[in-house]
């Protein structure tokens, strides 16, 4: 299963982010964030990139300061 | 026998579970919260977040991002008034207020900051009229105690808090006496800062507080560096809570907070409040028997906290403070208790008053060991 990456501005976002997203029921994997991608919290957040839409969609609506979510192409991380 | 009635300055005991929390993240959780990539950083990090949370849900605070941990309440209050008032601004306090926020004020009375006091009566009360005729067109921010740590006085933040929301100005509560003892709704009482102490009536221990900054409101740190964001740059982040959050949070403290948050809300507000009122007006009608007593401020349990103050005709405060420590292990406070305005307004000042002040763990035995005790002092 391909995998994708929500990163944030902050890191009690990224918590709040991930208490939501369990709260949908999207299985989400807690990881360091990957050097090459910018953001200033050292979390991130992996979920099956056919999450992605929801993703985002709760991260939008609850006003989350997400820097972006990433998907691995050859080797690099893309912003979706 | 020891007797601690002295919970107006700091609760005592705690719940075991807040001395279990702290002692846990002491010894397994005791990396830097959102300072390291490691899942122990993580852990600290998560005991930090569900506090807020914990928090946010106790006073209805719509994001727990609002939340900024403080040492203390003191610390939450000089964030919000130096943070705020600028010179040329004007901000009206109540005459019950503690030192916490004369001091600062005072302070920025030098830097141009105009305060009025607004006088209570004798038993403390404030008349929501003489706030709303001192309210001024460069009237900032209006500053209020939800009671009086010196009488109880519960202080009507209801009222207060719609006259501010009608003249569209911030109303900053000092609920140092009430938080964990009374509901407070920061959206129902149109709140836009609530400072408060982790380690009185929340149960948490000293070096814990914080202050909830309404959304979008705009206030300056008094302390800036490394929030383990933003990293890259020079500036501090304009995001709550990292705006206010510089430097290492005090994760063990702030996990036996939750910890006595949690507590309050299986054992419920209502049966503390319950409690601690049926120790008041026990400990009242018994002290009323006794010759040449004074108590100050409302006599009826509704009007206020479990806070009594108290002196006896033709004694000195301090004589009886000594001998209730040394003879007998009560243990309460004497003096001005740091509130002189408070004093001045029910008559006390300079000599203060005996304190006394319960929490849910004091029992009526206890009420009963100090009046005997009292009693063979006197004699």
């Amino acid at each position: 299963m391909q995998k994708a990456i929500a990163v944030f501005n902050s890191n009690h976002d990224a918590l709040l982010a991930e208490k939501l997203l369990k709260q949908r029921h999207i299985r989400i994997r807690p990881i360091i964030k990957p050097r090459k991608v910018s953001s200033s919290c050292t979390l991130a957040l992996e979920f099956g990139v056919e999450n992605s839409r929801k993703v985002t969609e709760i991260c939008v609506s609850n006003k989350l300061l997400l820097a972006g979510i990433f998907q691995k192409r050859d080797e690099e991380w893309v912003e979706m | 026998m020891e007797v601690y009635f002295d919970n107006a300055a700091t609760s005592y005991p705690k719940p075991p579970s807040v001395y279990e929390a702290i002692n846990f993240t002491l010894q397994h959780v005791g990396a830097n919260p959102g300072r390291g990539e490691h899942s122990l950083s993580q852990s600290a990090n998560r005991i930090i977040f569900k506090a807020r949370e914990t928090i946010a849900e106790f006073f209805n605070i719509p994001n727990s991002r609002n939340i900024v941990f403080t040492s203390n309440g003191t610390e939450a209050i000089n964030l919000a008034l130096k943070g705020f008032l600028k010179p040329g601004d004007h901000g009206i306090i109540s005459s019950m207020e503690h030192n916490s926020v004369v001091r600062p004020l005072n302070s920025l009375k030098n830097d141009g900051v105009n305060v009025t006091i607004v006088q209570c009566d004798k038993e403390g009360k404030l008349n929501p009229d003489y706030v709303f005729k001192e309210i001024k067109k460069n009237t900032r921010l209006i500053v209020l105690t939800h009671a009086s740590n010196v009488t109880g006085t519960i202080l009507p933040v209801e009222e207060i808090g719609e006259i501010a929301a009608k003249k569209g100005i911030p109303l900053l509560v000092d609920a140092a006496q009430t938080a964990g003892t009374i509901p407070i709704d920061v959206l129902r009482n149109n709140i836009s800062l609530l400072a408060c102490p982790g380690h009185k009536s929340l149960l948490g221990p000293q070096g814990t507080g914080f202050l909830y900054i309404c959304e979008g409101f705009n206030l300056k740190p008094l302390i800036e560096g490394g929030t383990g964001s933003n990293s890259e740059l020079s500036e501090q982040p304009d995001f709550l809570p990292d705006r206010f959050q510089s430097g290492t949070l005090n994760t063990p403290g702030i996990a036996g907070l939750k910890a006595g948050i949690e507590f309050i809300n299986k054992k419920s507000i209502q049966t503390i409040k319950e409690h601690e009122d049926m120790l008041s007006k026990t400990f009242i009608n018994k002290l009323k028997e006794i010759n040449r007593v004074r108590i100050y401020g409302p006599l009826s349990i509704k009007e206020k906290t479990a806070v009594v103050s108290f002196n006896i005709k033709g004694k000195d405060s301090a004589d009886i403070a000594t001998a209730l420590d040394e003879k007998y292990q009560i243990m309460v406070r004497v003096g001005l208790h740091c509130s002189p305005h408070a004093h001045k307004t029910i008559g006390t000042f300079p000599d203060g008053t005996i304190r006394v002040s319960f929490s849910i763990f004091n029992t009526v035995h206890e009420i009963d060991y100090f009046i005997d005790s009292l009693k063979v002092i006197l004699n």
